[in-house]
């Protein structure tokens, strides 16, 4: 099998090329635009010569009863295993994700941020200041017993649907990550009650946009102990658990 | 899935692997398609087990 697109850089929908494999994505999901250009997930398919019609229908391309299993070698996205001195490492589950996309205006040309950082016209800053407010709110502080990450992986100028003469409109994404679905819940709705009280700090409109949501994913404890007995150095590490470095813009069109 | 060390992140023009990673995890990748060809354990699907971790 031949899947891609399991990111959410271009389209904002968890687990596109095995979802559509398998049927198991939404219809509603070919109206999505891609990030860069705009253009719907059925009008990008169908320029590349696919076609959108078993999305529609929730048909399936794979059939499960006949796969054994998926294994995947993978790069790691993060620091870990260069800090540790190893080769590889088994990954033992993936990480619950959420994102959210929002957007947010001032009554000025330009987001301001409490630290004077300007925002909007560089959409490549790998750490927005709406990052810092969030961090600032304590947002990220609650829950030690729990492990959890938030990352912010997008912050750039947009145009807005709801986009005013006087507005200049940031788009902003939040990245949640935890192996905990109960955790995933409870920052999701404090994240949501957090909203009010940063406007008004802000001086900022924010518009909460839906959430890509994808669940925790624990691996196969049969495949995971085979592995880590074919390595001289074995080491286990969940994939997601926040260190995975958001996508920037700049990067992201060196992608195909 | 088995993860290959890769310096700088992905998804960025100075992501960097080196082949004798690659090496590694590839051959603990063949490794594991030999030990399903000989080993009854893994007869049936390993694609089940989703939950809280």
């Amino acid at each position: 099998m031949a899947i891609r697109a399991e990111e959410s850089a271009w389209f904002d929908i968890a687990y596109l090329g095995s979802g559509g494999a398998f049927g198991l994505l939404d219809p509603a999901c070919l109206a999505i635009a891609r990030s860069d250009n705009g253009q719907s997930l059925e009008a990008t398919l169908k320029q590349r010569g696919f076609d959108p019609q078993p999305i529609r229908a929730r048909r399936r391309l794979l059939d499960p009863s006949g796969i054994r299993a998926y294994l995947e070698l993978h790069i790691e996205q993060g620091p870990t295993l260069v800090a540790r001195g190893l080769p590889a490492a088994v990954v033992s589950a993936y990480a619950a994700a959420s994102a959210f996309a929002m957007h947010a205006a001032s009554a000025s040309m330009a987001i301001r941020a409490p630290s004077g950082v300007p925002t909007g016209a560089t959409p490549s800053r790998p750490r927005s200041p709406f990052f810092t407010i969030w961090r600032a709110s304590g947002c990220n502080k609650k829950r030690p017993a729990r492990i959890w990450f938030l990352t912010s992986g997008s912050c750039s100028p947009t145009r807005h649907a709801r986009a005013e003469q006087d507005r200049r409109w940031t788009r902003f994404v939040l990245d949640l990550r935890s192996l905990s679905d109960t955790t995933m819940e409870v920052v999701a709705a404090e994240h949501a009650l957090r909203r009010s009280g940063i406007s008004a700090a802000y001086r900022v409109r924010i518009d909460l946009g839906a959430t890509s949501d994808s669940p925790a994913a624990v691996m196969d404890s049969r495949l995971r102990a085979r592995l880590m007995s074919l390595l001289d150095r074995p080491f286990e590490m969940a994939s997601g658990a926040g260190t995975t470095r958001p996508c920037s813009p700049r990067s992201a069109s060196r992608t195909p | 899935m088995i993860f290959v060390r890769n310096e700088y992140g992905s998804h960025n023009p100075d992501e960097a692997m080196s082949l004798d990673d690659f090496a590694v995890g590839a051959q603990a990748l063949t490794g594991l398609l030999r030990i399903f060809l000989s080993e009854p354990v893994f007869e049936g699907a390993c694609y089940d087990a989703v939950g809280d971790g």
